[in-house]
């Protein structure tokens, strides 16, 4: 990350800060002029009634000082009227008979009073008091929204900051800072070239210049020290080590691949906008099929969803090559718009599933797409660094999408945000447009999967427990989580859908943020299995916190985040172990059919996860489905422990041969 | 190196507005909702007195069909606020029952309807009970909270962009600064240090030379 970008981001964070700030002090000032006459009427409504019943009670006989149950009646009214701070029955002479809440009878303002009885001689007289911060409660409690539009905001201009000066003038830019940052630290070392003619271009080629000199003398001396005997080595090896001259820093990200991050970024966001509506949608769509359970029901589009995209993946990987990736994210994209805008007008659960079918396709081709651009515009040692780009697009956008997603359904319903992800959908169009450079398509060039290699591959049992009984439980988890049974049960226990939102952000956000970390711990302790399987253990095993309180939004809330500690621990080394152990296999396989297997069978996962999901929440419920794949999660990464050290032990293997990273 | 700064201003200006927007709009419907919730709060007591007045009567035997009482108990809670054109009982079989007078000559505005229905002690629905409340009247006072919030959001959302302009200008003139200042040769820096060591070791060699 670039401290230009992130100064860019949190200037943009103060300024809306302060922006914000000051809308929602002036909404609080005005709502209170705009709500209070309404909760004075209300309260007026509410003295009625209480006055009329209180005056049945007196006409019976009952004594004013003798109304049982009042105070718990007054409890319940004021328990369900949060805008009111107490209720009392006064009688004449002013003596307070019953009370509850906090209210100041004698007060002159926000105090309702009604009579009971004879307005001219009233048996008595009830008080209602109003609160006077409600409208301000109203207001602040909007806080939690509007922080999250904050930081989601900083995350999209960190995002789409290089559009606005182009991809040349931002490579500029990041040269500049980064020689500047670099001589800062006293680090002297060359960069690679700015291809920029602008200000920016200018400054780095001038920066350059003063470095070559340095270089060039450094070089010269060198040259003469290596003539002499040596003489001034010492000096010269300090000051090699010490400003690290005559070497040269690794390259940076590469302009053109990082072209595709905005498109693939707003699109991806378009996608998780519906995260925290969409089984709830469905729900409300589904009507029952014979045979089959109403939760499996519901998870049939999200199914048809995943199995599209997993299916069409590999098919899609070669077209895109053939007719350009450029056209692939412009159809993709106009696909995920049509399908998202026939997602809003959907009747019915065919047309929804229908419509979904239409967004898959437009997904695997964005994806695809963009995925075959930062390939295509990646050297090998640049290769890692562009599909982190890729995979760091697709994460924040679902760190960003569910809580705007939740707040506009329940803004706008769910049918509205469904439009809005359209319009977003649309506007990834547009950027693809803009961004991704038209270069004409051409054959394939990636050797196609051959039945041969799957047979390969599988015949390593330590890939095949690492392919199914820890990547495809991974995705399986995920989806059925995330994507299905939090925002069902949190609807059912009477969650709105912001809420829902905010808790589908714990589990990106943990990977987010521990992902790189736990990759590189693996690598340098070299205990990729170990990360693996504990990774697989905790995420699984995440799954009995639902033991102590299904219904309580900490104990699912710490299910995510121990669910996304536990994937963040094992999805970079589980992408590693997969070169290392194929190339342990006796007949060798390509690593891009290798990687292209595994993506198969984890893309299995995530259109099986919903129908498990679906299949047990309709038998055991919530709790119960949830253990039940937790466990199958926990007891995947056993067997896949057991069986590494097993084969591992029986051939009389020290440990693992430890690679460089693969692709992500 | 001002044109530079004004490329940022087009993207920042839309993210700004698109955040004051969104946050405009959450305040405006974090409001409207509380209001229509106590609108509707309202006429659901209103509708639950009601309810309990019919029960009562039922359970004294009185069939709803004949509590002609009715009438005018739903013209003074009807009477009680302006705002609410009528208030009716519908029998099960979806017939007005009882009314509460409606204005004579006035066309009838467009109503938000509050519907809750009677059940009897079995669980029975035995009519309805609909308060319906001018939505005009609500719709003037959302419009009227909607202006206001607009007028604090637009200098808001102005204010946000060109502080966010300033905002880029400021950060990218920094960065160039301190880039001219190196790319010159001006002030302290890590070359200028190695310059200075390395001469000190040419020196050294032309001694020796």
């Amino acid at each position: 990350m670039h401290s230009i970008q992130l100064r860019l981001s949190a200037a943009l964070v103060a300024i809306l800060l302060v922006a914000l700030s000051f809308l929602s002090w002036q909404t609080a000032n005005r709502a209170e002029s705009f709500l209070l006459p309404e909760v004075e009427q209300k309260a007026d409504t509410v003295g009625r009634s209480i006055s009329s019943l209180v005056g049945r009670a007196l006409e019976v006989g009952v004594p004013l000082d003798d109304l049982r149950g009042i105070d718990g009646y007054f409890g319940r009214i004021l328990s369900s009227n949060e805008d009111f701070t107490g209720i009392a029955l006064v009688a004449p002479d002013g003596r307070v008979l019953y009370s509850t809440g906090s209210i100041d009878v004698a007060a002159n303002q926000n105090v309702v009073r009604l009579p009971v009885g004879d307005s001219a001689k009233p048996s008595a007289e009830i008080a209602i008091g109003l609160d006077p911060g409600f409208a301000r409660t109203i207001v602040y409690k909007l806080w939690i929204d509007l922080a999250i539009v904050m930081f989601v905001t900083a995350l999209v201009a960190l995002e789409l900051v290089h559009i606005s000066f182009g991809a040349g003038v931002y490579g500029a830019i990041e040269g500049v800072e980064n020689r500047v940052h670099a001589i800062r630290h006293h680090d002297l070392r060359q960069h690679p070239d700015v291809d920029d003619a602008g200000t920016f271009g200018q400054l780095a080629a001038m920066i350059d210049r003063r470095l070559r000199a340095v270089v060039e003398r450094y070089q010269a001396l060198l040259r003469w020290s290596e003539d002499n005997a040596a003489r001034l080595a010492d000096q010269l090896r300090e000051l090699k080590a010490r400003y690290r001259l005559g070497e040269t820093s690794a390259p940076s990200t590469t302009m053109a691949a990082l072209a595709v991050r905005a498109p693939l970024f707003v699109f991806m966001f378009a996608e998780e906008l519906t995260r925290p509506f969409l089984p709830i949608y469905i729900q409300q769509l589904a009507s029952p099929i014979p045979g089959l359970s109403p939760t499996f029901v519901i998870s049939l589009p999200m199914v048809v969803f995943l199995a599209i995209v997993a299916l069409t993946q590999p098919v899609l990987g070669g077209l895109t090559e053939r007719y350009g990736r450029r056209r692939s994210l412009v159809l993709g994209a106009a696909l995920g718009a049509l399908g998202f805008c026939a997602s809003a007008f959907a009747t019915d659960l065919i047309s929804l599933t229908l419509a979904r079918a239409v967004s898959a396709v437009g997904f695997a081709l964005v994806f695809v797409g963009g995925q075959g651009f930062v390939i295509d515009n990646t050297s090998t040692s640049q290769r890692a660094r562009g599909l982190a780009i890729f995979i760091g697009a697709i994460l924040v956008a679902g760190l960003c999408g569910p809580p705007i997603g939740g707040i506009l359904a329940d803004r706008l319903g769910i049918r509205g945000a469904f439009l809005v992800a359209a319009v977003v959908a649309a506007l990834s169009l547009l950027l693809a447009m803009i961004c991704i450079p038209n270069v004409p398509g051409h054959r394939p060039t990636g050797a196609p999967i051959t039945r041969r290699d799957f047979v390969n591959t599988l015949k390593s049992p330590k890939l095949v427990a690492l392919f199914f009984f820890c990547a495809m439980p991974a995705k399986i988890i995920l989806v059925a989580f995330c994507f299905f049974l939090v925002p069902l049960q949190m609807k059912d226990i009477g969650h709105d859908q912001a809420t829902i939102g905010r808790m589908l952000m714990i589990y990106p956000m943990a990977m987010v943020l521990l992902v790189p970390s736990f990759a590189a711990l693996a690598d340098r302790w070299k205990q990729r299995v170990g990360f693996v399987a504990g990774g697989g253990l905790v995420a699984g095993l995440a799954a009995l916190l639902v033991l102590i309180d299904a219904g309580s939004l900490f104990t699912i809330g710490a299910m995510l985040l121990l669910l996304g500690i536990g994937q963040a621990m094992s999805i970079a080394p589980q992408s590693a172990l997969v070169g290392e152990l194929g190339r342990e296999l006796p007949e060798p396989v390509g690593d891009g059919p290798l990687y292209g297997i595994f993506r198969l069978i984890e893309r299995t996962g995530n259109a099986l996860g919903p129908a498990i999901a679906g299949f047990l929440l309709g038998l055991y419920g919530f709790s119960t489905t949830v253990v039940l794949i937790g466990l199958m999660m926990a007891l995947g990464a056993l067997i896949f422990t057991i069986t590494v050290f097993t084969i591992r032990s029986s051939r009389g293997e020290k440990s693992l041969p430890q690679v460089g990273d693969q692709p992500v | 190196m001002f044109r530079l700064a004004l490329r940022t201003l087009p993207l920042f200006a839309v993210i700004a507005s698109i955040a004051v927007a969104l946050g405009a709009y959450m305040n405006f419907s974090g409001v409207r909702n509380a209001y229509l919730e106590l609108i509707q709060s309202r006429l659901g007591i209103i509708a639950e007195d009601i309810e309990k007045d019919i029960l009562s009567a039922v359970n004294l035997g009185i069939p709803i069909t004949e509590q002609v009482t009715l009438s005018g108990v739903l013209n003074r809670l009807a009477a009680t606020d302006k705002s609410i054109v009528g208030i009716e009982v519908i029998g099960p079989d979806g017939a007005t029952l009882f009314a509460s007078d409606r204005p004579t000559g006035v066309t009838p505005p467009k109503t938000y309807d509050l519907r809750r229905s009677i059940l009897n002690d079995f669980g029975a629905s035995i009519g309805s009970v609909v308060v319906r409340y001018d939505s005009n009247v609500m719709a003037r006072q959302i419009d009227q909270f909607a202006d206001q919030v607009a007028k604090a959001a637009i200098p808001a959302g102005l204010c946000a962009m060109l502080l966010g302009g300033l905002a880029a200008l400021f950060i990218i003139g920094r960065l160039h600064r301190r880039a001219r200042d190196i790319a010159e040769g001006h002030g302290r820096d890590a070359i200028g240090e190695a310059e200075r060591a390395l001469a000190g070791l040419e020196e050294r060699v032309a001694g020796d030379a």
